[in-house]
């Protein structure tokens, strides 16, 4: 049996070296985000990139469900998106719908990261153990717990730095009665949180609404907690984009929030409070 | 130090830089940083590429990775036309190919180095030489020890003369001596020595002509098939240009592979493909491990070249220079059998796979004796010369690079990219992408793993069908492989060689007591 002959490896070689001649540019075109959209033609797509806290939660972009997060499955790649404008929603039972309005650019992945805010959120009374009798609703701590938590709102709340999440390196502050979200990197881009559309990105974003009535604001959680002057204390996810999701966590207004040791809890009058579920 | 002489050939046992003086010292100085210059430049642009054009980067990688894909589809029907011609060698009768053709007058001369190896490795070598289907009284056996080494190994060299001795045509023991001047320690000072004995010994007394003596210089695990001998003399005689020709058999490790563990049996089987690859591709085959040469082809070179590691390829390019670029392997396409790499520990086996490959990949040594010698021998077609540095150049440069680049490197745009360029499409589609050609191209090791089971041995009792499976589950390890025990200890070399840390020999341990081996 003779060896391969130099024929056949020179027709191996021509055909292989065309192959590579043809799949390359291929190749690189698709990765660098060329496709041929029926209507549109050859178009540069863009993509979202969702992260989902929860499992069994209901993707769904411009009302078809895309995906349902899994156990492991938190993290979806929307590709192959025309530039367009979409609407994003994630929903899943016992928790307030998500939804978002994503501008897609050619080229660009915006990042969504999705906050589920759980329905079942309550405001538990904490009572020192000297006191008595304990209600059902409220919960006894420690007489030096209780004046440690109430000693947290003697300091006044001051504008705090975002240590991780999707804004990390974000500055929260109230100022005149509005909660604001800056990004004082100059030399960084801001976080997609930022940024109305991917080509245009805010330094700033006010998040309690258009009424400014603020008087303290904290991070908690994947989002911030301010608390009003009369309508009481609401949670929000930081997002520029529409719309919004703010859910209220206490209806009493005048009341003030700290986070104390990783807990949220919300001073009433004399009354102090946790609020759990968040 | 060789100095100029009026000899044509003063150059050709040239091992390093230091061996020379003057302008030709600092240009063979340079030849030797040239193939980790190139590595290393090349990981290097990756790695500057990632930080500060990860775009392009990112484009590289996937190009890499189509590259991959079509090299190891290419490199897969050779191995498939190698493995069925080998299939097909080894059920030919050669002895029957050979009737019709003068060939009583050709004698074969075998040489064992041995240093510190037992009687079992050696007695099963020479037993295997026994079984062979050829007249042994046209066969001589040289055991070559190192003064160096144990007395026992002069009591096992010793026996092995006095047991099979008489069977052949003539048997001896020679023994290196140490410290000769111009020489390192190694098989190469052992085997040049080795040969030059056998000479005295056996070839002159015996009025054996040079050219019909054939000399298979063997690693002192190799086994034999039956009919290498019949093979290796079809070959010889029908060759185009036998006395300017190398013979190389086809290496398998299949001598212990079921008591080897996994990774061992993976880069075993990977070097033997290799090998069958480059079988069908002669033009850019040097000779590896054990091979065959005419002895009056390496008798007017002077022997394998004592002052190298790489003494096995070395020779080739040698006789390549030695005879004006007039010269060739010739693939025999049939096999040979070695110990794979087995240890006490799977730690001390991971060990001994990183030193051994660290040795072959040190042929990177040959690339400035290649260009040296071109330059130094204007009877060498130019052709010849340019193909044969480039094709050298380029093998240990991809050796290196590539697993590098495909596996680690190429993915640093992802970490390293920065947040303009994690925000991209190409970002995301960069795994994606890159991932499915090298899954698709991974395809070709499925191709690997059935040659594997086919050319394995019968499965000894004391192993589970689980070891059969583990066979072929095996090859998904070969990224890591390639990595760990190709790239890097390539790269070791050819920095080894920049900077002038030139490496010993080293001696790959060869025993028949460890017979148990994790899967």
């Amino acid at each position: 049996m003779k060896p391969l002959s130099p024929l056949k490896r020179r027709a191996y070689l021509i055909l292989f070296a065309a192959l590579f001649c043809a799949v390359v540019p291929l190749a690189l075109l698709f990765a660098g985000g060329w496709q041929y959209k029926s209507g549109y033609g050859f178009v540069q797509i863009g993509g979202i990139f969702v992260s989902v806290p929860v499992s069994n939660a209901s993707i769904t972009l411009n009302g078809k469900e895309v995906g349902v997060s899994g156990f492991f499955d938190r993290t979806f790649y929307l590709s192959d998106l025309a530039p367009s404008s979409y609407v994003l929603q994630v929903e899943r039972d016992g928790y307030y719908a998500w939804s978002r309005t994503i501008v897609v650019e050619p080229q660009i992945v915006t990042v969504a990261t999705v906050v589920m805010v759980p329905k079942d959120i309550r405001a538990v009374r904490l009572v020192s153990a000297t006191q008595t009798p304990v209600a059902s609703t409220s919960r006894a701590v420690s007489a030096a717990e209780y004046r440690a938590l109430l000693a947290a709102f003697d300091i006044a709340a001051t504008s705090s730095v975002a240590r991780g999440g999707t804004v990390s390196g974000a500055l929260l502050s109230v100022e005149d009665g509005d909660v604001l979200l800056k990004w004082p990197h100059e030399d960084r881009r801001p976080p997609d949180n930022f940024c109305g559309r991917p080509s245009f990105c805010a330094s700033e974003i006010e998040l309690e609404g258009d009424r400014p009535i603020a008087t303290s604001a904290v991070f908690f959680g994947d989002g911030v907690v301010y608390a009003t002057r009369t309508g009481g204390i609401f949670f929000t996810d930081p997002d520029i984009r529409p719309t919004q999701l703010v859910v209220p966590l206490y209806a009493h207004g005048g009341t003030d929030v700290r986070v104390v040791g990783g807990r949220l809890i919300v001073h009433d009058e004399d009354e102090l409070y946790e609020i759990e579920g968040l | 130090m060789i100095e100029h002489t009026s000899d044509p050939y003063w150059y050709l046992h040239v091992g390093r830089a230091t061996d020379l003086s003057g302008t030709d010292a600092l240009l063979y100085r340079a030849l030797e940083m040239l193939p980790g210059v190139l590595s290393i430049g090349t990981l290097a642009l990756f790695i500057v590429l990632a930080f500060t054009e990860p775009v392009i980067a990112a484009y590289l990688t996937i190009a890499f990775s189509v590259y991959w894909l079509f090299k190891t589809f290419y490199l897969s029907l050779h191995l498939r036309h190698n493995f069925k011609r080998m299939r097909h060698n080894l059920q030919l009768d050669w002895n029957a190919r050979l009737k019709g053709i003068p060939h009583e007058h050709i004698a074969h001369l075998v040489i064992f180095p041995l240093y510190k190896e037992s009687y079992e490795v050696i007695a099963e070598s020479v037993e295997a030489l026994l079984a062979s289907l050829w007249d042994k009284k046209r066969v001589a056996f040289v055991v070559a020890i190192e003064e160096r080494g144990r007395a026992k190994d002069r009591e096992t060299a010793e026996r092995i003369v006095s047991t099979y001795g008489d069977k052949f045509l003539s048997a001896i023991v020679t023994i290196h001596p140490a410290n000769l001047p111009g020489e390192i320690p190694g098989k190469g000072s052992n085997l040049a020595y080795a040969a030059e004995e056998a000479r005295k010994r056996i070839i002159d007394p015996l009025g054996l002509r040079y050219e019909h003596v054939l000399v298979s210089a063997f690693d002192v695990d190799t086994v034999v098939y039956p009919q290498y001998f019949a093979c290796l003399t079809w070959h010889f005689l029908t060759a185009e240009k036998p006395l300017r020709s190398s013979f190389q058999p086809v290496p398998l490790f299949n001598n212990n592979i079921w008591q080897a563990p996994l990774l061992a049996r993976v880069m075993a089987y990977s070097s033997s493909f290799w090998q069958m690859i480059q079988q069908e591709r002669p033009e850019k085959l040097a000779t590896f491990s054990s091979h065959a040469v005419p002895f009056r082809t390496v008798y007017e070179a002077g022997y394998w070249q004592p002052n190298v590691v790489s003494e096995d390829s070395r020779i080739f390019w040698n006789l390549f220079a030695r005879y004006d670029g007039d010269y060739e392997v010739v693939p025999l396409a049939y096999p040979i059998s070695m110990d794979a790499n087995v240890a006490p520990t799977l730690l001390l086996t991971l060990k001994n796979i990183y030193l051994q490959h660290r040795r072959w990949t040190y042929g990177a040594e040959n690339i400035a004796y290649i260009i040296f010698t071109s330059l130094k021998n204007p009877r060498i077609p130019r052709w010849k010369k340019i193909r044969a540095a480039l094709v050298q150049i380029e093998g240990f440069w991809s050796l290196v690079t590539h697993p590098i680049i495909l596996f680690l490197v190429g993915w640093l745009p992802l970490f390293v990219g920065g947040e303009a360029f994690n925000a991209t499409v190409l970002s995301h589609n960069l795994p994606f992408v890159a991932r499915t050609f090298l899954t698709i191209a991974m395809l070709g090791l499925v191709v690997s793993a059935a040659l594997c089971v086919s050319l394995i041995p019968e499965r000894p009792s004391e192993f589970t069908r689980f070891r059969h499976v583990a066979m072929v589950l095996q090859w998904v390890f070969v990224p890591l492989t390639m990595v760990l025990f190709s790239s890097i200890p390539g790269l070791e070399s050819q920095i080894r060689l920049m900077l002038g840390k030139y490496l010993g020999f080293w001696v790959t341990p060869k025993s028949r007591e460890f017979r148990t081996g994790s899967a």
